[in-house]
């Protein structure tokens, strides 16, 4: 970022008589020198001083903007660079520093929506004067194993005559997302997930029970999202995610005894829409998400409330608190759940950050990531946790790898109400996941 | 006898009236004085509170002494507003246009600051502070012809005067004018020997 010429006032100053008290031209004075002493720090402590005497003014709102995002500290920056934009909306050298400080605070959005306003050359030196029409692509892959030893023999003391129970063995999921910028501070994302996941499956129908230690669905899914920013410090996020799930379908009975089940498919139809409200405030952005979602034979409201916070003012630290409320309900039962996702980052080198987290509370039949994620197994997670590690390689490819240990569980689901739960079956999930992304 | 009687009259109502006005200047005088030690002391609401007791809308003075309270306060607009009304009053007074620049400045208004150093240049196009500050402003853009100009005609007048000369040079060396910027910055190091941007301009001259 370059530093332009500021002329200040000092180049206009008048010789005050006597002691000079605290005025427009003192300040002036001082801020000036401690800019082009480099002085961030102190810089803002007068600065500061300035502004609780009531003395505000374009540019001591400008250096203090500068000092801050030298410092690193880009939420403090941005504070004082709106403040200097209320002066002049014009200056290209506040609206160049302000467009800087919202992309490196991770406001992509409210960045490309001032890049509307510039002048042709500001767009230019930003970046701004063409839009590709992609401009991110990721890419995910994770794979599940789990240590799940299930057998029949799990399954000798179900006194329900009609159910069925799944236990997770293993899973692959490929996901495949792209970013469209459809216009400056509007993007639309949409993604593709593939799973393959293997469960032991238990059924009984009428007192016939029937096994499948491979028991394999084929799982496609879609979303769709937009987000926009809207007035000054909102953001609004809608969309919808589809689930088709191709699944075995149980063969005719054998009998009495447990028989091998014959392959063949039945295909469930599973939806989810939501909605975001984003409001972000100087070093905490809050998020409050509105699910509608119809998986495994439920309906679901959810609602999330994400708080992230930024202590420095930049990503060198960063914390994410999610807590999930899910209502769920069909004709049989219903049911209310809450889980809480913390996590923690950290930057640790120059391209390189590292998050660790955890998820408490049962996760099932719930969305994440404002809507980009599904949690439709039919088991329950009880407890989470694990780490990633970012690593940005060069201006465009950040690479991205997750290890996450999770306690399951599944139970048995009758198909007519029941008021215990019935054979609960508890183990470990390990998760790992790699991914790229492109920004183009 | 009658006439005498007007006249008696006529004389008591005009020293009756002059007495005030002498009263009115009276307390005028006084409100500045206050202020202006209010002024010394930082107390920049007692100082504008001052001349506010005395105000008259029409009172170039009054007004050219709010204009310059309500900057060094930060009321920038308010500062304005007071400089406006001199200007309005004596429209061909440079001072209040000075005066003008200052608030403008301060709120990030290059084009209006321009403005009044242009109005003043039309006035008086010899006015050396007009155009050396003008020059400061068109080179801070990076239009170095118009700032070539502003100052060329405040080194015709001042030959010798560093900051102008230095300014000049920089110019010069902006526009490629190599020799020319060469000789400027010579003439600064004889003012100023060992002067630091003298010295830094003559090593991209060389």
């Amino acid at each position: 970022m370059y530093k332009a010429l500021i002329i200040s006032i000092i180049l206009f100053s008048l010789k005050l008589q006597g002691q000079n008290p605290d005025n427009v031209i003192t300040i002036d004075q001082k801020t000036y020198a401690l800019y082009l002493d480099e002085d961030w720090e102190q810089l803002l402590v007068e600065g500061k001083k300035a502004l609780d005497n009531g003395f505000d003014f374009f540019y001591l709102r400008v250096r203090m903007g500068i000092a801050a995002f030298e410092m690193h500290n880009y939420h403090l920056a941005i504070q004082h660079f709106e403040k200097a934009r209320k002066f002049n909306l014009e200056s290209e050298l506040v609206n160049e520093y302000l467009y800087y400080a919202y992309l490196y605070s991770g406001q992509y959005l409210k960045a490309k929506k001032m890049s509307r306003n510039f002048s042709e050359f500001l767009k230019s030196k930003t970046g701004n004067d063409t839009i590709p029409f992609i401009t991110e692509a990721d890419f995910f892959f994770n794979y599940h194993l789990s240590d799940d030893t299930t057998t029949s023999e799990n399954f000798l003391f179900i006194p329900i005559e009609n159910g069925d129970q799944f236990t997770t063995k293993n899973h692959r999921l490929i996901l495949l997302k792209l970013q469209h910028d459809v216009f400056p501070g509007i993007v639309i994302q949409h993604g593709f997930t593939n799973i393959s996941h293997q469960s032991f499956a238990y059924e009984k129908k009428d007192t016939t029970a029937r096994f499948n230690d491979k028991y394999v669905s084929q799982i496609n899914q879609y979303f769709l999202t937009m987000s926009a920013a809207i007035q000054y410090h909102w953001q609004i996020r809608f969309g919808f995610h589809y689930i088709h799930i191709k699944s075995p379908l149980d063969p005719e009975s054998t009998g009495m005894n447990p028989g091998r089940m014959r392959p063949s498919s039945v295909i469930n139809h599973q939806f989810s829409t939501f909605f975001t409200l984003q409001r972000s405030f100087p070093y905490v952005h809050t998020n409050l998400s509105f699910y509608y979602s119809t998986l495994n034979n439920f309906r679901q409201i959810q609602t999330d409330l994400l708080v992230s916070t930024y202590p420095f003012g930049n990503l060198n630290l960063y914390s994410n608190t999610n807590l999930t409320t899910i209502f769920e309900y069909n004709s049989m039962s219903q049911s209310n759940r809450v889980s809480l996702y913390q996590d923690l980052g950290v930057k640790l080198f120059k391209n390189t950050w590292l998050e660790g987290f955890v998820n408490l509370g049962e996760v099932k039949n719930q969305m994440a990531a404002m809507g980009e994620i599904v949690y439709n197994s039919d088991n329950s997670y009880d407890f989470q946790v694990g780490s990633r590690i970012f690593v940005m390689l060069g201006q465009h490819m950040k690479i991205f790898s997750e290890y996450k240990y999770i306690d399951a569980h599944s139970v048995f689901n009758p198909k007519t109400e029941q008021p215990n739960i019935l054979n609960p079956i508890y183990y470990n999930i390990h998760s790992l996941t790699g991914g790229i992304q492109w920004k183009f | 006898m009658e006439i005498l009687k007007k006249l008696i009259a006529t004389s008591f109502i005009t020293i009756l009236f002059l007495s005030f006005q002498a009263r009115g200047q009276e307390n005028v005088i006084a409100a500045f004085k206050d202020s202006y030690a209010f002024e010394k002391d930082g107390e920049y609401a007692k100082a504008i509170e001052k001349i506010k007791s005395v105000y008259e809308v029409d009172s170039y003075e009054a007004n050219l002494r709010l204009g310059w309270l309500n900057y060094l306060s930060g009321q920038f607009y308010e500062s304005i507003g007071f400089y406006s009304k001199a200007i309005s009053i004596y429209p061909y007074a440079i001072e209040a246009r000075f005066g003008m620049a200052y608030p403008a400045y301060a709120l990030g208004k290059i084009d209006d600051v321009m403005t009044q150093y242009l109005k003043i240049i039309e006035i008086d196009p010899q006015n050396t502070l007009a155009n050396y500050r003008l020059g400061l402003i068109y080179y801070g853009k990076g239009n170095y012809e118009k700032a070539e100009a502003c100052f060329e005609k405040v080194v015709n007048l001042y030959p010798f005067d560093y900051d102008s000369l230095l300014m000049f040079a920089w110019t010069k060396l902006k526009l490629q004018k190599f020799r020319e910027a060469k000789v400027l910055f010579n003439k600064v190091l004889i003012y100023n020997p060992g002067d630091a941007s003298a010295t830094e301009g003559l090593q991209y001259v060389k």
